[in-house]
């Protein structure tokens, strides 16, 4: 697509004003239809905000709040007047508020939340607080610097750290229209901690203040990786963290390969022997007091471990960690306190201590009844209720907008008092009178064109759509949208789809869908569909699709069953092969995950995608969707004719059925295994464990290797089966294989070979080339075994690996023939690693699991060195003439 | 705003007439141009990343799952004739082969290899790592595709990026050059996603860029010792290296290229830009004509691969003050994958090999391997179109009708570029409509002067020229041309 040009929309100024200040809510709106906007909900549902926010913004609403669009209904008061009113008014809205959890400070959640803040939309309207390098490290041509003239066109956030405690803040961003119905911020469709987080950035302001506190809640720590059991979380730095209510996996997580550390206390009532019961998928563990309590490590399948220990009354550490490799995931924590029935572990027993979010000018406030009551007058005597629902006040309504006079009221040079005064200035007043000067003008119904141009210009939908050549991301913010995961999608993944004759492009259920009900088909654009809700959007679809017009006529193409066959040929690989890029339904692509195909005719009109297919560049410019009818002649020949119009209304009839069609040839990968049959057989690749230049060698005996030719050692062993290539002949094939078989063993990682000053002396750990290693190459014996060159500082080594069994175990027996001009004395070669290594009558056996025998030709004495818990087996390569012979046998 | 229906004219129809009405152009360039595809035996998936003809006649093929196939008989009528033999497999996504002295050369996405049959079997065995100077990380975009040799006897090697977007190991998104003793010389950079390289007539080294960050359409672009060719992500190498003088000025995203081009000493425009959706959508592999004759009469051009359409274009290229630049024709449509890798015998054929795995094409077959081959019959086209300072001179294949081809109303013609930008892709922007003032047919009938006024630098022309007709009152087998203009020549150096 490019970047859009970011035309504004053109509207007429003082309608959109109109609709923005919401006169309506005390002019009832003449018949033509408004947008019609209204203040916060207030009342024990509503938006909660602090009072001493409240005091300031009653006092003074444009300095407290800049750039709001509340009047000042008070103007006509004296100083001192206004002061008692603004006291009786907090107290009166204090006290229909409910009271907060104080939220600890969260430096994990935080930065979750600065990320979040700047991809998912907000700073579509409100301004970027970090340059695009902190958001986008990895992108070299981000920003290093923040672009602060976006700050002029931006909404104001006002003093968010002074007005919301976390909770509050959080609940609003959840479901902002809730209390702010058709106001002009959207939910972008959070959950609890993604608001959770972003109100944690927004309020950055009020951590690190007061002194800790047991607080609700209980704090989580994610993790993601290549994680096979407990101990690989010690390794990883969590991802995000954050507090939840109780421990379970409610937290935002992956399907596979992550873990979760869950720290804080248990409130324990009851003296005596408290049971704990884990249920997990795979492996979990619980601690209390850093005293293992119950052990459900390993992979597995859900199931229950129980365990006990005594407790006195009192605050106790808990700790629970899980993980999860593969497939479904599980995680249920009951207990049994004496007496009592085994049970989830509540919430309510459940807290973490933390520093806790502190407003700005907090200060102890009790609502007095008396005041409160004086309040709720004053909320009514000035119309507070026309714009603020939630109370039980009723609102009184002014003039008809049509019957208003343009110079009087609020509109006058000086507002008479009955009158809210607002913070017009003059282009502002002169364009609202021009509008209110012109009855007729207001009367005057809107076509479908207009009212959609209206309410993009009052929600701001142009700035991130653009729709006939106006709107589209504005330069300053094109860069802070982004694609999830960076997939390979172009701008089509990142930036909003147009909206040009969208009516014709998408069926009217769908835009309500995406309009109103989170329908999104784009997971991998990190922006997300705001959603304004019913008041402000429901009439949208309807507009669209009679504003835009049809591209021409669906054919009719009855459900044929078989023309839906011809589809699914002409789909899947062989035909036109569109799960190249699009994926369907729970299968992956075989490339980039373009669009889900099976949402398409739930989506789309027929008409455009006749038309669409044909020539989607026409309709989607710069769009990397090829087409497969190019001038309309089909490419493809051999399904139905070669009949531009069949096939497509095959695809159509195939995709009609949704998410219950028959998969398309190419995405259902068996194994393929490659076997080492009467030869070794050689795969070299991105292998799990192997590195990126891995030489995968499978041996006819069923024993394989890894070798790795970036940092020139044997990476990896194991046995039977070799490596399955299914994935990565699939597709792009992108990613790193894991090996096949089982008994898979690692060796040591590192450099090979060291010249060492001394058996002493600390093993290097530069390796590779910048090790002085370089890889040479290998040779074929005449059973296709490979014998690797490489060299070493001087010395030139040949690596030859066979294969045999003996009795259950197996042996590959590894040569290493080392040649150089000088006899150097000291170079070393690491036959293992590992936490226990033993020198046994026939070799040396590292952890229970591998035994090595060792033949030095020239001989020297192999050493074992290092603490138990961390131990090597080095070997002397000692030369004479010039060479060196070593043979390895590694017996697993 | 403007009006809905103003817009879906523009939309549908596109500027220039519809083709729609052309009879069928495949069937039409097979008249002069045939497209026969090779039998594969059924258990080889031959993914074609590269060829190389052997000195014995045997056609060396790698393929994208790592295997190397020695085919017997390649250019034989008799197709039983063509025989595989497995010559070498378990490489790592092999995109480039060489020939030389009894070794054969291969780029794996780690290494340049070279490999030998020791013992006479038909089947490699000895493998040396020529070179691994360059790093590599587990992204499946890090291809590596090598050249043929250079007269120097160096293999020239181009490096896709980590991603899309990144470099993030030595010389990624770079051009290195490796010497005959394996020493390695960085060469250009600037490279963002190679689809194939290669030389032209006189040797200069090319390759084809592919659409993405800081290239708005695919291209055509030189490499040459210094030259920074445009996507600046992986210049954070020039702190490894001093071969290439100091690390370029940063490019400013959202210019043009040639605005940047005068800014950035080093930076190398394009010599020829394809435009997108139009002339393909993944360029690849190229090959050069200097069969004299045997391949057609588009002497010393070069053929070039698109994946995503499975067509081949032709390019002819020239030099206005020592950089290249040139035109691009449509040629040849209707292959049967996606096309990648391209190789011409002495003889005259060109052996097309495609895949569309992870990367969907036209031609609609998982892989295929095809010859192309001159009937014998001369199309219709336009041989040649040099740039001037005036305008344009066009060479035609065969004699032109005078009166069609003077007249102004044969033609049509626009300009436009893209925008130089960090993000992906770009629109074609900043359009222009020249002027046709007068074509001037030559004595010789073969070919015209077009006097054009608006000639833009930076720009791609595109010509249509519906009204065009040959003596015989025949079309032009393909009617437009897309020149890309990085310098007006100037009048006194004409």
């Amino acid at each position: 697509m490019g970047p859009a040009l970011a035309r504004p929309l053109e509207v007429d100024p003082g309608e959109t004003l109109l609709e923005s200040l919401q006169c309506q809510s005390c002019h009832n709106p003449s018949e033509r239809t408004f947008y019609k906007g209204s203040g916060p909900v207030v009342g024990k549902d509503g938006l909660a905000v602090t009072p001493q926010f409240l005091r300031a913004y009653l006092l003074n609403p444009t300095a407290a709040q800049p750039g709001t669009t509340m009047p000042d209904a008070l103007h006509s008061l004296g100083e001192s007047g206004r002061a008692e009113v603004v006291e009786d008014l907090v107290h009166f809205l204090v006290s229909q508020q409910t009271p907060a959890a104080k939220a600890a400070f969260d430096p994990g959640l935080l930065n979750r939340g600065r990320e979040l803040f700047h991809t998912v939309g907000c700073v579509a309207c409100h301004a970027p607080s970090e340059s695009l390098a902190e958001i986008h490290p990895k992108n070299p041509d981000a920003a290093k610097t923040l672009d602060t003239s976006l700050k002029d066109e931006s909404v104001p956030f006002g003093p968010l750290a002074k007005k919301y405690e976390h909770a509050n803040l959080a609940k609003f961003l959840k479901d902002p229209t809730h209390f702010h119905p058709s106001g002009r911020m959207p939910s972008l469709s959070l959950n609890q901690s993604d608001a959770d987080a972003i109100a944690m950035y927004l309020l950055r302001e009020q951590s690190s203040k007061g002194e800790a506190q047991h607080l609700s809640g209980i704090q989580y720590r994610y993790y993601e990786g290549d994680i096979n059991d407990l101990e690989d979380l010690e390794k990883l730095t969590p991802l995000r963290g954050g507090v939840q209510a109780g421990l379970d996996l409610t937290l935002p997580h992956r399907a596979e390969n992550f873990g979760v550390r869950f720290e804080g206390q248990i409130n324990v009532t009851t003296n005596g022997s408290h049971g704990f019961e884990i249920t997990s998928d795979d492996g979990s563990r619980l601690f209390i007091d850093g005293q293992m309590v119950v052990d459900n490590g390993g992979t597995h399948a859900p199931q229950a471990k129980r365990g006990k220990i005594d407790l006195k009354p009192g605050a106790h550490s808990i700790l629970v960690t899980f993980f999860n490799g593969g497939s479904g995931s599980e995680l249920q924590v009951k207990w049994q306190p004496p007496g009592a029935k085994r049970e989830l572990i509540p919430a309510s027993a459940l807290s973490h201590s933390g520093l806790p979010m502190q407003p700005l000018d907090d200060a102890a406030f009790a609502s007095d009844p008396a005041r409160a009551a004086r309040g709720k007058q004053a909320f009514a005597q000035y119309n507070c209720a026309a714009c603020h629902t939630g109370t039980d006040t009723v609102a009184t309504a002014a003039k008809p907008l049509a019957e208003l006079a343009a110079n009087n009221g609020c509109l006058a040079d000086a507002v008479p008092a009955k009158a809210p005064k607002f913070a017009f200035n003059d282009t502002q007043r002169a364009s609202l009178r021009k509008v209110i000067s012109n009855p007729a003008g207001l009367r005057k119904a809107r076509t479908p064109a207009e009212q959609i141009n209206h309410t993009m210009a009052v929600l701001n939908c142009a700035a991130c759509h653009q729709r006939d050549g106006n709107g589209g991301p504005v330069p300053g913010r094109l860069a802070y949208f982004s694609t999830i995961n960076d997939v390979d999608l172009g701008d089509e993944g990142r930036i909003p789809p147009l909206l040009t004759r969208v009516g014709g492009k998408l069926r009217e259920d769908w835009l309500g869908e995406v309009l109103l009900k989170h329908g999104a088909v784009r997971p991998y654009m990190a922006t997300r569909m705001p959603q304004f809700g019913e008041a402000a959007v429901a009439k949208l679809p309807a507009l669209f699709s009679t504003a835009d017009g049809s591209f021409g006529t669906a054919r009719v193409a009855d459900y044929d069953s078989r023309a839906a066959k011809s589809g699914r040929k002409l789909v899947g690989t062989g035909g036109l092969t569109c799960v190249s890029c699009h994926t369907f339904a729970d299968h992956k692509s075989l490339g980039i995950p373009a669009i889900d195909l099976t949402t398409m005719t739930k989506r789309l009109r027929k008409e455009w995608f006749q038309v669409y297919m044909i020539n989607p560049a026409s309709l989607r410019p710069g769009t990397r969707m090829p087409t497969f009818w190019p001038d309309g002649k089909a490419v493809n020949t051999d399904v139905l004719d070669g009949n531009t119009a069949n096939q497509i209304d095959a695809v159509w009839a195939y995709l009609s059925k949704g998410r219950e069609a028959e998969v398309p040839a190419g995405l259902v990968v068996g194994r393929k295994e490659l076997v080492a049959d009467k030869e070794a057989v050689i795969y070299r690749n991105f292998i799990t464990g192997g590195g990126t230049r891995a030489i995968g060698v499978g041996y006819p005996e069923k024993v394989n290797l890894a070798f790795d030719a970036n940092d020139l050692r044997l990476a990896l062993i194991w046995q039977g089966a070799f490596m399955d290539t299914a994935h990565q002949s699939t597709g792009r094939g992108e990613g790193f294989e894991p090996p096949l078989g089982d008994h898979l063993l690692a060796m040591p990682q590192g450099p090979a070979l060291a010249r060492l000053a001394d058996n002493k002396a600390t093993w290097p750990t530069v390796t590779g080339r910048k090790g002085g290693f370089q890889m040479r190459g290998y040779e074929l014996d005449k059973d296709r075994r490979p014998a690797f060159l490489y060299s070493f500082d001087g010395v030139e080594v040949e690596d030859l690996s066979k294969a045999r069994a003996e009795g259950v175990d197996m042996v590959l027996a590894r040569t290493l023939k080392f040649k150089t001009a000088q006899n150097p004395a000291n170079l070393w070669f690491r036959a293992a690693v590992g936490k226990k290594i033993e020198a046994k009558p026939e070799g040396y056996l590292v952890d229970d699991k591998l035994m090595i025998r060792v033949k030095l030709s020239n001989g020297g004495a192999a050493v074992i060195r290092g603490e138990p818990g961390a131990q090597e087996l080095i070997l002397p390569v000692t030369f004479k003439g010039g060479e060196a012979l070593m043979v390895e046998e590694l017996v697993w | 705003m403007r009006s809905i229906f103003a817009w879906a004219a523009v939309g549908l129809t596109g500027v220039f007439p519809s083709p729609a009405l052309r009879a069928d152009t495949a069937s039409e360039e097979a008249k002069y141009y045939e497209i026969s595809s090779l039998p594969i035996p059924e258990d080889i998936v031959l993914e074609a990343g590269a060829q190389q003809l052997m000195p014995d006649g045997r056609l060396a093929i790698s393929t994208r799952l790592g295997k190397i196939y020695m085919v017997e008989n390649p250019q034989s009528r008799d197709l039983s004739k063509v025989k595989f033999v497995e010559f070498a497999s378990g490489l790592h996504e092999v995109l480039g082969l060489a020939y030389r002295d009894g070794w054969l050369y291969c780029s794996q996405r780690g290494e340049i290899t070279r490999m030998k049959d020791l013992d006479g079997d038909g089947r490699a065995d000895r493998f040396e790592t020529v070179s691994d100077a360059w790093g590599i990380n587990g992204d499946y975009h890090e291809y590596a595709f090598c050249s043929k040799f250079d007269p120097e006897g160096n293999l020239w090697l181009v490096l896709c990026l980590t991603g899309s977007f990144t470099s993030e190991d030595p010389y990624r998104g770079w051009c290195l050059r490796i010497t005959p003793d394996g020493k390695m010389i960085p060469t250009s950079s600037g490279v963002r996603s190679p689809g194939g390289i290669g030389t032209n007539a006189v040797g200069d080294m090319f390759f084809t860029d592919n659409q993405g960050p800081w290239n708005g359409a695919c291209a055509l672009k030189q490499l040459k010792p210094g030259a920074f060719v445009g996507n600046p992500s992986g210049n954070k190498w020039y702190e490894l290296t001093d071969a290439l003088g100091p690390r370029p000025l940063d490019p400013i995203s959202g210019s043009r290229m040639h605005i940047e081009a005068k800014k950035i000493p080093q930076l190398l425009p394009p010599a020829i830009l394809f435009p997108y959706n139009k002339m393909g959508q993944s360029a690849s592999g190229f090959a050069v004509d200097v069969t004299g004759g045997k391949f057609g009469p588009f002497k010393d051009q070069l053929f070039v691969g698109d994946q995503t359409h499975s067509t081949v274009m032709r390019v002819s290229l020239e030099k206005v003050n020592d950089r290249y630049q040139g035109a691009l024709f449509p040629f040849r449509e209707g292959f049967a994958s996606g096309n990648l890798s391209l190789e011409m015998t002495p003889a005259g054929i060109l052996f097309v090999g495609g895949t569309d795995r992870g990367w969907g094409a036209r031609g609609g077959k998982p892989f295929a391997w095809q010859r192309l081959n001159w009937t014998g019959q001369v199309p219709f086209e336009i041989l040649d179109m040099k740039a001037r300072s005036d305008g344009f001179d066009l060479t035609f294949t065969q004699p032109v009708d005078k009166a069609a081809v003077e007249n102004i109303a044969s033609y049509k013609i626009e300009t436009y570029t893209y925008i130089y930008q960090s993000s992906y892709g770009s629109p074609e922007v900043d359009r222009t409509v020249p002027i046709i003032k007068s074509v001037k047919v030559s004595s010789n009938g073969l070919s015209a002067h077009l006097v054009v006024d608006g000639l833009h630098e930076g720009h791609v022309h595109e010509l249509h020229l519906p009204g065009v007709r040959s003596s015989q009152g025949k079309p032009l087998l393909h009617d437009a041309a897309y020149y890309t203009m990085n310098l007006i020549p100037r009048p006194d150096l004409r």
